[in-house]
């Protein structure tokens, strides 16, 4: 479904993604891990078109999106969230919701009445039945920027599905998300990769990659050093170093850490 | 007494439909235009040299409406290289720049003179029909302008609009192509904003480079911003206040036994003040921009 050929990114002289091809077969939900500064977001806004790469071509659906704006890689139904939700304060969730469902008619400055109506009519429909699939209805006349974090997560990944995503690209979805929220958030995940939707997750907490990802690929300083089941990604010597260090300089706690990890 | 309330209520109706244009802008779109008294302008030169090339001054309305659309449309496409802030910049020297062509142009314009005369709507009629004639067409015009501007803020075109006011990346990310907008809606406000000045033009009889200093842009976003940034009845409510305050300052002139000098400065001084106190005591205006209620069903 998505394939990157030598994907690199620098800023000036700062080299930031080196060589990295990535595959995501459709159906599948990949975690995208690495420790702090290796590039994870990087590649994320350079898939959605946020950033252009400085070298290497994106192919989705054997088209070539590398120099595609955002805006237009949205429209082929590659989906984002951002790390840390960005939502309007003079909107409620259910007004978001709908500024995500595609309404050509009441986007044209002039539009016969009667056709706008229907489709609004037909939008709202859908973005209620999305706040009570996400269990949001009883905040849907809040202000999309007052919820909660998780809240907001999730009214993020709902205007995505709402858009029409086929592949989605959730940029830490559980930062700032209480523990039973993150199991919630699994099991959303999971139904929507049953709809059909595939899905790349950035994210830090194992368990949550493990219950949720069918394969991890993880990047440390800008290169892809592994693409393994989350079950062995311990097994990586080099994910460990690049996530404690080397073997022979590595504190004794870290080593404590990684037998408790291994448990 | 009437006649002198009559005259302020056309112009504060015709600074009204502005007003609300700006709104649209500024309000709705979050495009900060500092240059908006130049489609005002563009409305008004449109009807003055429709006159003076010997059309009834009613057709410059069409006219000066369909320039301003194409020039708020090539200012809206500049927003595609310009960060808001510099967009913001620019919209201030094109207004700048446009007011000196006036004024050097001087064979087709009038020059610093400006273009005077017969330009009224309805030469058939007398006074006092014809100031009523145009006070009848001042506020329907603004209560059109104000529908338009309303029917597109609450619309899916608005709400993308106020989505990318607020978090344009978001907007982005929904798929939404915010240039596109940006051209859309400026095409539309300085449409909206020549209209205004069309209809103030054809009622003063008169415009020149004068009328359309940084001071009128000035006037506008006071009327927005004491009404209500984001609300469209605030916008108009705001033209309708500052208007009637601006006049009002005469009287207190006179009632101070003020020189006639000061009175032009003291009301400048006014406005400013109010401004002033509006934005550290009531930034939201006297008609904040509410939470849209929306309901699942009709």
């Amino acid at each position: 479904m998505l394939k990157t050929e030598a994907i690199a990114k620098h800023f000036g002289g700062l080299e930031v993604l080196s060589d990295v091809n990535l595959r995501v077969e459709a159906g599948e939900i990949v975690g995208l891990l690495g420790p702090n500064g290796s590039g994870k977001t990087t590649l994320l806004n350079i898939l959605s078109g946020f950033l252009r790469p400085s070298a290497g071509r994106i192919r989705y659906d054997g088209r070539e999106i590398g120099g595609l704006a955002p805006e237009a890689i949205a429209r082929l139904g590659i989906r984002r969230t951002f790390q840390l939700p960005r939502m309007p304060e003079k909107m409620s969730c259910a007004e978001l919701l709908l500024t995500a469902v595609d309404q050509p008619a009441g986007t044209r400055l002039f539009a016969w009445p009667g056709s706008a109506r229907a489709e609004a009519r037909s939008a709202r429909k859908r973005a209620f039945e999305m706040l009570e699939h996400l269990e949001l209805t009883r905040v849907a006349h809040q202000p999309a920027s007052g919820i909660s974090g998780g809240q907001q997560k999730l009214l993020a990944l709902g205007a995505a599905i709402l858009g029409g995503a086929r592949l989605l690209l959730l940029d830490e979805p559980t930062a700032g998300v209480n523990p039973t929220l993150r199991l919630r958030l699994v099991e959303t995940l999971q139904e929507i990769r049953r709809q059909g939707v595939t899905l790349v997750v950035v994210e830090h907490d194992m368990g949550f990659i493990g219950r949720l990802c069918d394969r991890c690929v993880v990047l440390d300083r800008g290169v892809l050093i592994a693409d393994c089941k989350p079950e062995h990604l311990m097994e990586n010597e080099r994910v460990v170093e690049a996530y404690l260090g080397k073997r022979e300089t590595r504190p004794a706690a870290s080593e404590t850490l990684l037998r408790t990890a291994e448990a | 007494m009437s006649d002198f309330i009559v005259h302020v209520l056309i112009i504060a109706a015709t600074y009204g439909i502005a007003a609300a244009s700006l709104n649209l802008q500024i309000g709705v779109a979050g495009l900060m235009n500092f240059g908006q008294i130049a489609f005002f302008g563009i409305g008004g030169y449109a009807v003055a040299m429709a006159a003076s090339a010997g059309l009834p001054p009613i057709a410059g309305i069409p006219l000066g409406v369909l320039l301003a659309a194409g020039a708020g449309a090539a200012i809206g496409r500049l927003g595609r290289n310009l960060k808001a802030e510099y967009w913001a910049i620019a919209t201030l020297g094109i207004a700048e720049i446009f007011r000196i062509v006036l004024i050097n142009e001087g064979w087709a314009t009038g020059g610093a003179g400006g273009i005077g005369g017969e330009l009224s709507l309805f030469p058939g009629l007398k006074e006092p029909a014809a100031t009523w004639a145009m006070l009848g067409v001042a506020l329907a015009g603004l209560v059109l302008a104000w529908a338009l501007a309303r029917g597109l803020t609450e619309r899916q075109f608005g709400r993308i609009l106020r989505l990318m006011r607020e978090q344009p990346d978001l907007a982005v990310s929904f798929g939404h192509d915010i240039v596109r907008y940006k051209v859309k809606a400026m095409a539309v406000a300085a449409a909206i904003a020549a209209f205004g000045g069309a209809l103030a033009t054809s009622y003063i009889a008169y415009i020149s480079p004068g009328d359309l200093v940084s001071f009128g842009t000035f006037m506008l976003w006071t009327m927005v911003i004491i009404g209500g940034v984001g609300n469209n009845r605030g916008a108009v409510l705001g033209a309708f206040v500052v208007q009637f305050i601006f006049v009002g300052a005469l009287f207190l002139k006179d009632g101070l036994g003020l020189p006639s000098e000061l009175a032009g400065a003291l009301r400048m001084l006014i406005v400013g003040v109010l401004l002033l106190a509006f934005l550290m005591i009531r930034p939201e205006g006297l008609l904040p921009e509410r939470l849209r209620k929306i309901d699942a069903e009709d």
